[in-house]
């Protein structure tokens, strides 16, 4: 009785629309096996190539109309200045599967960006406001909160909070006593202005004096949630674990969000690229003793994730192993945290 | 020293010192090698036999040539992945 009902319902439907597929009722699951769906697949697999060399396209799916029918959906760079166009050039169907256009914002990677209401959680986009030089700014990751001296920091990377050791291209060296913001200037349009004071730098200078990568800002009232969780994680325990082969771990940061790796090398000794400003001139340093964590196709972390923590990969209260600084398309460092902590002469905010 | 390769086993039936103690031995020769970027403790695809990983910038018949295959009875693995870079975002 129910596929008759159907069936009528799409001879109508066949009629009052041409271009429409007539396929079984909206109540079958319409998943990669249904019949209409695989139609619609291999129309989309035909006419995707060409669109996608079109600049104003962004990408296409499969999707069902109210009628439950499958479209075919194609998104259309909603800032071009050249979709109506695209639009325009696109078919009304595809093998029968009729073609949708819909305006759509640029896809992007889904880190930790925005700005927050303070008090903020760690993991998050952060850096010096005054990391602006060579008509480029730059930032990275607020990645923890520690103790010292009985008060709270934010910690990062030295190469984050005050990496910038020469006058150059701004006129200005990182001071202790400078305003550390969240989001970075990356995510303020490179203006200060847009971001908020969560802490004041200490400058500490680990790159010069230690085989640490490390910096600290002291947390300003109210700005920095006093438990240290971090976002996608949630509180850390404040014991740290050692690193071992093979053990999973995972880290929160501005640009790949939350991620979840596997520590592939211990003890290494490598030989890191850094700028003396941001788009600076370049300098080197060797570090020894440092964890080496898989970050195939930079999945792990990648640029802006600088000043991430990396915790044992476990759902409650995970243990902190290391502080996130280096890495290349396929390979992820970190400084062991115990030596971050040591230099800093810091404990962990956590349970 | 830092990182010590708990995981994979150390020491097999031959008398070879520590890995981590070889890696001390003879990293700042192989860092000198123009192109190599650093030297880790690893294992081999079975994710057991301890050996020393090389990372290169880039490969070159060179580069290859100037890194012994064995170092002090441990295997010498190459890894072919680029300059390692402070990842900040610019």
């Amino acid at each position: 009785m129910k596929l008759f009902l159907v069936r009528i319902a799409c001879s109508i439907t066949s009629v009052l629309a041409s271009l429409t597929v007539c396929i079984a009722a909206p109540s079958d699951v319409l998943d990669e096996n249904h019949p209409a769906v695989r139609s619609a697949i291999e129309a989309q697999n035909e006419i995707t190539p060409g669109l996608m060399e079109q600049a104003e396209i962004l990408g296409t799916a499969v999707g069902a109309d109210a009628q439950g029918n499958p479209v075919l959906s194609v998104f259309v760079d909603r800032d071009s200045s050249a979709a109506g166009a695209a639009m325009a050039r696109l078919p009304r169907a595809v093998r029968g599967i009729a073609v949708r256009a819909e305006l759509v914002d640029q896809v992007r990677a889904m880190g930790y960006t925005w700005k927050q209401t303070p008090p903020i959680s760690l993991g998050t986009s952060g850096g010096w406001t005054y990391d602006l030089a060579n008509k480029y700014c730059c930032s990275g990751t607020l990645g923890a909160l520690v103790w010292v001296g009985g008060v709270q920091h934010i910690l990062s990377n030295n190469h984050v909070l005050e990496g910038d050791t020469v006058t150059g291209g701004n006129g200005r060296i990182a001071q202790t006593g400078d305003p550390i913001i969240q989001p970075g200037l990356v995510d303020d349009e490179c203006a200060s202005y847009n971001g908020q004071t969560v802490g004041t730098l200490v400058k500490k200078n680990s790159l010069n004096v230690s085989n640490t990568d490390c910096a600290i800002a002291k947390v300003t009232a109210g700005k920095v949630r006093t438990d240290g969780n971090i976002l996608g994680i949630g509180i850390p325990s404040k014991t740290t674990a050692a690193a071992y082969l093979y053990q999973k771990v995972k880290k929160s940061g501005r640009t790949t969000g939350t991620t979840h790796g596997t520590i592939t090398g211990l003890n290494a000794t490598v030989k890191v690229t850094y700028t003396k400003e941001c788009a600076g001139a370049i300098w080197y340093k060797t570090f020894t003793g440092q964890i080496l964590i898989a970050n195939p196709s930079s999945s792990f972390l990648s640029g802006g994730d600088s000043g991430s923590l990396m915790l044992e990969d476990v759902a409650t209260y995970p243990r902190p192993v290391g502080l996130l600084f280096a890495g290349n398309t396929s390979q992820a460092f970190a400084n062991p945290i115990n030596s971050v902590l040591a230099f800093l002469g810091a404990t962990m905010v956590g349970h | 020293m830092n990182g010590g390769a708990g995981a994979a086993e150390n020491n097999s039936s031959s008398s070879r010192p520590d890995i981590n103690i070889v890696l001390a031995a003879h990293d700042k020769e192989l860092l000198a090698i123009p192109g190599v970027a650093g030297v880790y403790v690893g294992t081999l695809d079975d994710r057991h036999t301890p050996c020393l990983r090389v990372i290169l910038e880039r490969d070159t018949p060179e580069i290859r040539k100037a890194i012994p295959r064995h170092i002090e009875g441990y295997p010498v693995v190459l890894e072919v992945t680029g300059e390692i870079r402070a990842l900040e975002k610019q």
